[in-house]
């Protein structure tokens, strides 16, 4: 659509009265009102000022208020003033006489030197973290500051350093200061116009793989205890076992179950052969009297000590946070957190289990039915069994609904 | 009933009210208008704000925290006492005290207000933003961008027309903003900055370089000594021109420490040259020459600092102007906003337009070479004025699909994977051959930074819509583990001989520094590029590395900063 129409305005080529006009019309239109209007008119506006802007040529007055000024003449003068640092005088220091383009030069010189003295020293080939504090002082020179001084050194330590790039290639930490410094991925396209593409690229190559720095973020928060970043749940769908959003308490009579397999296979491996071995013997002595107690001695004195050392050893740092009977119910032994037990606090969780079970064996049974999986002693001990294959399953239902 | 305007900073917080006759900082409970952002909690377990707070960070470090705001918008948590608590919820406690100390001021409820936010900050930060008012009870009436806020308070505060570059140095973020201000009309024309650049970071680097030059690791002091050293260097920081001598207590151990402007240099020269990277970005952005800049203006604290002052000076040959106090100006634009908002008594209409920081687009089946990911596909550019709403067609990429996944990714790089994803949106589509059926994804962005998806069926007509929903976070560990790996695992294919990485890695940079159609084209030669390198054909390679490097060095002979 033609601007002009939008902006209520014969077509002109002075820039005052386009913006004066948009003006009008933006009191009227507002952005946060009626944005499709506002987007038409804005349209319009910059196009009536690019029109403006090339019916008034090469005239340079208009540029003051012009948001939009030509650039391409400015640029290409630019460019070609670029490669000719020491002629550069963008933009003007703050006083242009002899005395400051002296002192620049004496400075310009005394840092040179001391790089190259540096590099001869073979500084940026010893390993260690003095590389780069050795190249500090370069920092501490106030002229650093000074865009045409900045970049005349950057230029000149460059070629130092392509000067001497088969003995003494700047390893990563070192080129990063650097380039923090001089901005030479930046200035890249000038550069290599000047000293070289492909020898500028094998010097600079360390600078484009290495990725970001990701401690940006808790850099400079202060206090507090800890940062803890939240984990993500997986929302993707691709890794359901990851991360199931709501975990399932194991319920009493799979806790059982999972407890008598771990009594029967410990049986089975080791109480078994014990218990044949002392029936063996016993037959001898005195026959079939007392294979009741043998069984529970053997159970009290073999089976529940092993199975509890087994709890400690598995769920605490083991793999599996579980043991071999829980494991094969799909279970799991987590903190508060659903993140595995230490050691110390798993023992602890044994501990616990053992006590209340010595003392109110009867009472603690009866409470924990009403308890709907979260047990008392996993309560004292603040652990939770988790019963990981359920919550899974009911995961990845959600999942694909 | 009043809206109010907030400066919810990084290191302090203001906030302030229209009254006919101009601008009203409120002041809080201690009588001062900055109040410190720095939560805490007293010994009987009670929150406590502002400068209470911040006094008690040197002996109960573990149950207080400032310099919050750079975790907004990520996962991150931090432990207070016994308590977690993510940045959002931390700033909401800020703003309650500000909305309390308002509300004692002005004797009424205050339920609305216009709340400032670096100009860089991106969706998911702006999004902790307004959760964390509302948090707070209070109703967003609008994001306005720092720089925006502070050239407001300029242009209202010396009624003088023309462009202003805004540089905002604050304790966390440095934002960079160039606007116009003509005939009541705030344009701003384009914003860069970056998130991580701040006051706090000198301070940061001066500890870090007195305990690496001692040998301490920093993890070997004990909070409450680490956080009276930060508080050393702070001060120190605020007294430059004076020459100074610490005695730094570390360890048991009594050092003295000579703060000399070489040293001070050294530590922020480094810092201050990345701060010039957003300045140069802006101006190219904008088109513009600095000399056509108007008026430089400092916002922030952290212009305070000599040695920024200098450097702006000789980028722009002329001296920078800070007329208002620089740790009020963005509060004092952001009540000027809420007295807009009102239509208050005695202010003349102002109309603001502002720009998306960021470029926004989407992800696209990347047929050249599927190892990489996706391509990112810019729907809505970088420093395009808003509010605007863009839409793009896009078709099935494989027969019998039926399901297409629109992710939304907001950054400059030319792959997905580097970018930022914002979230994404599964739409169903008919059974037909590859690229028979299409969507239109619309992009609308607001006032306020934040952005909406609308994606459109052609065929059936059927529309979904998505305010996007963050996920906490960002890129998690594993993604980022992730990709790096991904990255690593390539090393060992044709495309990594080092010559042909550079050119790409080159191409890459210049496709994040340009826009529009130069920014297709490189995109282009950078697909036929990679299509080459992948059959393997030393000969072919070769002479495509020769037209594809004739052409990045036309491209790049072309832009002239």
């Amino acid at each position: 659509m033609d601007p002009w129409r939008i902006l209520q305005l014969e077509a002109t080529d002075d820039t005052r009265a386009i913006k004066r006009a948009y003006a009008r019309l933006l009191k009227t239109t507002r952005p946060d009102e009626s944005p499709e209007a506002f987007q038409a008119l804005h349209a319009a506006y910059k196009a009536a000022l690019k029109d403006a802007e090339t019916a008034t040529g090469a005239e340079p007055g208009g540029g003051r208020t012009s948001p939009e000024p030509r650039f391409e003449s400015e640029a290409h003068e630019r460019a070609v003033t670029e490669p000719v640092p020491p002629e550069r005088v963008d933009p003007p220091p703050p006083s242009r006489d002899l005395d400051h383009a002296r002192l620049a030069d004496s400075e310009f010189e005394r840092l040179l030197a001391r790089c190259r003295e540096l590099l001869d020293a073979g500084a940026a080939r010893d390993a260690g973290a003095e590389r780069v504090t050795a190249w500090q002082f370069l920092a501490e020179s106030p002229w650093m500051l000074d865009s045409a001084f900045q970049h005349r050194l950057g230029d000149s330590l460059l070629q130092l350093f392509l000067e001497r790039q088969d003995s003494a290639p700047p390893d990563e930490p070192l080129l990063h200061y650097l380039n923090q410094l001089f901005d030479w991925q930046g200035d890249r396209g000038a550069l290599s116009g000047r000293l070289g593409r492909e020898r500028l690229d094998l010097l600079l190559a360390p600078l484009d793989s290495t990725p970001s720095d990701d401690s940006d973020l808790i850099r400079g928060l202060r206090g507090g205890e800890k940062v803890v970043r939240e984990v993500r749940r997986e929302e993707t769908g691709e890794t359901p076992s990851a991360e199931p959003e709501e975990p399932y308490f194991t319920v009493m009579g799979l806790r059982l179950t999972a407890m008598i397999l771990d009594w029967i296979l410990i049986g089975s491996l080791v109480a078994m052969p014990a218990w044949i071995v002392v029936v063996i013997n016993s037959s001898i002595n005195d026959t079939d009297q007392n294979t009741f107690q043998w069984v529970l001695s053997i159970f009290l004195g073999l089976v529940i000590p092993i199975y509890l050392v087994m709890a400690v050893v598995m769920e605490g740092g083991g793999r599996w946070q579980a043991t071999p009977g829980k494991r094969m119910l799909g279970l799991k032994v987590t903190d508060r957190n659903f993140q595995p037990l230490s050691f110390g606090h798993n023992l602890w969780r044994v501990v616990c289990f053992v006590l209340i079970h010595s003392f109110a064996a009867h009472f603690v049974v009866v409470i924990n039915i009403f308890l709907r999986g979260n047990l008392v002693h996993d309560r004292i001990s603040r652990s939770y069994l988790i019963n990981q294959a359920r919550s899974e399953r009911e995961y990845k239902e959600r999942q694909g609904r | 009933m009043a809206i109010i305007g907030i400066d919810l900073g990084t290191t302090n917080s203001a906030c302030g009210v229209w009254k006919p006759q101009g601008v009203e900082l409120i002041p809080n409970r201690l009588g001062e208008v900055l109040t410190p952002s720095v939560v805490g909690l007293d010994d009987s377990g009670e929150i406590i704000v502002g400068r209470t707070a911040r006094q008690r960070l040197i002996h109960h470090s573990d149950k207080t925290v400032a310099a919050f705001k750079r975790l907004m918008g990520t996962g991150h948590r931090v432990g207070l006492g016994t308590q977690l608590f993510t940045a959002t919820e931390l700033s909401s406690l800020v703003l309650r005290s500000l909305k309390e100390d308002a509300e004692a001021h002005l004797g009424e409820p205050v339920e609305e207000a216009v709340i400032s936010v670096p100009a860089y900050f991106n969706d998911n930060q702006r999004q902790a933003t307004k959760q964390a008012a509302e948090l707070a009870g209070l109703t967003v009436r609008r994001l306005i961008n720092e720089p925006t806020a502070a050239a407001m308070a300029y242009g209202l505060h010396q009624n003088q027309e023309g462009l202003f570059l805004i540089l905002d140095l604050g304790g966390g973020t440095f934002d960079v903003s160039l606007l116009e201000f003509f005939e009541g009309v705030m344009e701003v024309h384009a914003s860069a900055g970056d998130n991580f650049l701040g006051g706090e970071d000198f301070v940061e680097a001066m500890i870090n370089d007195v305990l690496a030059s001692r040998d301490i690791p920093r993890d070997s002091l004990p909070a409450s000594v680490l956080q009276n050293l930060y508080l050393q260097m702070e001060g120190a920081k605020r007294k430059l021109g004076t020459p100074q001598t610490l005695t730094l207590d570390l360890n048991g151990q009594s050092f003295t420490h000579e703060v000399t402007p070489e040293w001070f240099a050294r530590i922020a020269t480094p810092l201050l040259l990345r701060a010039k990277h957003p300045i140069e970005r802006t101006l190219r952005d904008a088109d513009l020459h600095p000399g056509k800049v108007d008026e430089v203006v400092l916002v922030g604290g952290s212009t305070r600092l000599a040695s920024f002052r200098s450097m702006v000076g000789k980028m722009f040959g002329r001296l920078p102007s800070c007329h208002l106090d620089p740790d009020t100006v963005v509060a004092l634009g952001a009540t000027i906003q809420a007295g807009l908002l009102a239509r208050g008594e005695g202010l003349d209409d102002v109309v603001l337009t502002d720009v998306c920081p960021y470029t926004l687009g989407t992800g696209i089946i990347n047929e050249d070479n599927p190892s990489l990911g996706d391509y990112f596909l810019p729907i809505i550019e970088r420093n395009s004025v808003v509010p605007i709403s863009v839409e793009r067609r896009l078709s099935t990429a494989s027969d019998g699909q039926t399901r297409i996944t629109v992710k939304v990714y907001q950054g400059e790089n030319r792959l997905v994977e580097k970018n930022v994803q914002l979230g994404e949106m599964e739409v169903q589509v008919p059974k037909g051959a590859r690229g028979q059926e299409s969507v239109t994804v619309r992009y609308s962005y607001d006032m306020n930074g934040l952005l909406e998806v609308d994606v459109t069926v052609t065929s059936t007509g059927k529309t979904y819509h998505k305010l996007i929903e963050h996920s906490p976070g960002g890129l998690s560990e594993e993604e980022k583990a992730h990709s790096r790996e991904r990255l690593a695992s390539l090393k060992f294919h044709p495309r990594d001989g080092e010559e042909n990485r550079a050119l790409l890695a080159r191409a890459d940079r210049l496709f994040e520094s340009n826009l529009g159609e130069r920014r297709e084209r490189i995109a282009d030669l950078m697909g036929d590029f990679e299509q080459v390198l992948d059959r393997q054909n030393p000969l072919d390679i070769a002479r495509a590395q020769k037209t594809f490097r004739e052409a990045l060095d036309f491209l790049e002979s072309e832009s002239w900063f």
